[in-house]
């Protein structure tokens, strides 16, 4: 736990130090940022947007907005967070100009077969972490990213981003209490398919 | 329910492998932003970027979310202030008594 904190301090520290630098025009240093998020931002895409192809263009406009908009943050919350709040927002801009992807069926199955592969890591190490149920993690990924848009992006929100009930409905314009439902539901789809298996 | 929380918060660890060099390509795309690509800072993104660095917004935010500990800090206030006031009176009734 003492070792987690730590690292978070570490990685923190460490951001700070880059976002600083790239401030200062220190290419390298905004590389090192892109090479250290280029991956979680296109995790966080792909679940939203359900499309490789479209997940890759969104992790590139994410970055291009970051580099031509570093001078203007000023870290009244950490660049991870900032570079979440971002995708998010990218995503959700992406949704609402296109609702294609709201009855697309997605196998992540057939993904790993065309060399996507979906691992567990240790935030910014490369080494995948050793985790026993990882399967059953994976299986539920599999239904959450086919649950309906209402239910998958509130989820998605919640559980995977962190975002509170009340920021999630402001991002999805809908009241609170319908996000609380349906998330609800989708925890409860989930929950049902798995224990059908 | 339990367990689903469970799996979900390991979820939060996962990183989808793209299959195809994305670092490259972004650090090629910055290395290459057209004067078209400049138009994506349109006004949604230049308003999430001035909420973004707003002392207001945050702690407008912090306040509707934690709006019960806010009340209760209110209350509080009120009670401190009450109590001053009070000590204040009776201070102020004993020095015209003597």
């Amino acid at each position: 736990m003492i070792e987690g904190n730590d690292s978070e301090k570490n990685r923190v520290t460490s951001d700070e130090t880059l976002v600083a630098k790239s401030k200062n025009g220190d290419k390298a240093a905004f590389e090192e940022l892109v090479r250290k998020y280029s991956k979680y931002v296109y995790t966080t895409a792909f679940f939203m947007v359900r499309d490789t192809h479209e997940a890759e263009d969104i992790s590139q406009e994410v970055f291009v907005k970051v580099y031509l908009s570093i001078n203007g943050f000023r870290g009244l919350s950490s660049f991870k967070t900032w570079l979440r709040k971002l995708t998010v927002n990218t995503c959700i801009d992406k949704l609402r100009l296109r609702k294609k992807t709201a009855d697309k069926k997605v196998s992540l199955d057939s993904m790993i077969e065309d060399g996507t592969e979906i691992l567990l890591y240790e935030f910014n190490q490369n080494v995948e972490k050793f985790f026993q149920d990882k399967e059953t993690v994976k299986e539920i990924l599999k239904i959450m990213v086919n649950l309906d848009e209402s239910y998958r992006i509130p989820l998605i929100l919640r559980d995977l981003q962190d975002y509170s009930y009340i920021e999630i409905a402001e991002i999805l314009k809908k009241p609170v209490g319908t996000i609380k439902t349906n998330i609800h539901r989708a925890r409860k789809i989930i929950k049902d398919i798995l224990i059908d298996k | 329910m339990n367990d689903l929380n469970k799996f979900l918060k390991v979820a939060k660890d996962i990183i989808v492998d793209p299959g195809s060099d994305i670092e490259n390509k972004i650090i090629n795309k910055i290395k290459n932003i057209s004067e078209e690509d400049k138009k994506i800072l349109d006004d949604d993104f230049k308003e999430f970027l001035r909420r973004s660095n707003s002392r207001l917004y945050f702690f407008n935010k912090k306040l509707k979310e934690n709006s019960g500990l806010m009340v209760l800090i209110g209350m509080l206030g009120i009670a401190a202030a009450g109590t001053f006031l009070f000590l204040e009176y009776r201070n102020y009734k004993k020095q015209k008594i003597v």
